[in-house]
């Protein structure tokens, strides 16, 4: 009991495109996981390494601590954390040492820091959930983390926790765009493979 | 302007028309208004990042300042950043390209942060060793096609069984690739569904809203 919960979000420069969807991702589930721990008042803990994210990161958390009226257990200064890139990783390894974390989420765009980060969690016995969709580290997270979610499922993961209708409903619209595309695929597959070519269609300037 | 407006409509218009910009300038010729506007857009992210870092670095200055006057635990490396902190920014207002400056950085700032990446090595190595450990059949599956794979790259690999060769590039050209393709195919259409709910309001807690959950009737 006491140990605190760490939310970590990987790469979070949201100038870079490939960066910023699975970092917005993050940002959505973050909002539930903060508020879930103010209101069972679990230490929570996020360290950033980028100044936009982090004052996004701030706000949402601090909405989180507000609407759980809870504002007292939010530390500007040490809830949300602005770690310098370099800096952050044995800043992050060492507290996770010093204070046992007890449950740790990988969220958003992770490369090399997944492997360093997720092993010491693991020695402090913490339970871990990891998601993210690059692609390379997608299988080291399934394979370390107790709980993980996959590509895609990243995405969903903020409007499934949310338990919104409207929400939950635009999943439901979401997959069926994707049979549209399994449908799509396949039927390529087969005009390709019969030697049918429908590159004029793309031809037209449009 | 009523709370509501300021707090939620607006943040979210905001993202929907300026997202709409910038999408439909990649897919279709716009006129040269349009992406005029998009390449000012694109200048102020700039901005505004830059902006946030200097917020960032603000607030851990206040941080480790706070936590040296209090005489708190570690205070005396509050005083060493704090220190570090006067004298690069004093040298880097100079000039970013002063002989002084640059000795900092490649006399102190890169050699430490090789060092800091180096520390990690022994981590990945007890890392790999915890995930390459045969707990269940998915787990084994993953050990025994990263064996392979990594005894295909090793020259000793080929050397002791040279059918490895052939098993690896099978491997990495069909089940790994297929695997990867529909896993990009499956995060791109996530990527779209995310920016659908994002444009259409429907989902904005990455700005700091959070409205009270409808409940299903």
């Amino acid at each position: 009991m006491g140990r605190p919960v760490w939310y970590l979000f990987g790469s979070t420069d949201l100038t870079t495109p490939s960066i910023l969807a699975p970092t917005i991702a993050a940002f959505q589930t973050l909002s539930y996981t903060a508020r879930v721990a103010a209101r069972l008042g679990a230490k929570f803990f996020v360290p950033l390494n980028q100044g936009l994210a982090y004052t996004m990161a701030s706000d949402i958390v601090r909405e989180a601590y507000l609407a759980e009226n809870k504002l007292e257990d939010f530390d500007p200064l040490k809830t949300v954390m602005y770690l310098p890139a370099g800096a952050d990783r044995m800043y992050i390894i060492n507290h996770m040492w010093e204070e046992q974390v007890a449950g740790a989420f990988f969220l958003g765009s992770w490369y090399h820091e997944a492997v360093i980060y997720t092993e010491n969690a693991a020695r402090e016995g913490a339970v871990m959930l990891g998601g993210t969709d690059t692609t390379h580290n997608i299988p080291f997270l399934v394979a370390i983390c107790d709980y993980s979610v996959i590509g895609e499922e990243l995405y969903a993961l903020g409007a499934y926790v949310s338990q919104d209708v409207l929400q939950s409903s635009s999943l439901a619209g979401q997959d069926v765009g994707k049979y549209f595309a399994i449908i799509a695929i396949l039927t390529g597959a087969v005009l390709v493979t019969a030697g049918i070519s429908l590159s004029w269609l793309f031809a037209l300037g449009w | 302007m009523s709370n509501r407006l300021a707090k939620i409509s607006l943040p979210i218009w905001l993202t929907t028309i300026f997202g709409i910009l910038m999408i439909i300038e990649f897919f279709f010729s716009m006129p040269k208004i349009v992406t005029d506007t998009n390449t000012l857009l694109r200048s102020w992210v700039t901005i505004v990042s830059a902006a946030a870092l200097i917020l960032g670095t603000l607030i851990l200055t206040i941080a480790h300042v706070k936590r040296a006057y209090e005489r708190k635990t570690g205070w005396y490396y509050s005083l060493i950043y704090i220190g570090s902190f006067v004298v690069a920014g004093a040298l880097g207002l100079i000039s970013v390209r002063e002989t002084n400056f640059m000795w900092i950085f490649n006399n102190m700032t890169s050699p430490i942060g090789a060092a800091l990446y180096s520390l990690t090595a022994f981590t990945i190595t007890s890392a790999a060793f915890r995930v390459f450990r045969a707990r269940n059949w998915k787990a084994t599956v993953m050990l025994v096609t990263g064996f392979i794979v990594l005894m295909m790259l090793l020259p000793v690999g080929a050397a002791i069984f040279p059918p490895i060769v052939p098993i690896g590039e099978w491997i990495r050209s069909f089940p790994s690739s297929a695997g990867f393709r529909g896993m990009i195919i499956g995060i791109s259409l996530g990527t779209i569904g995310l920016g659908v709910r994002i444009f259409l309001g429907r989902q904005k807690e990455h700005l700091g809203i959070r409205e009270e959950k409808k409940e299903a009737s």
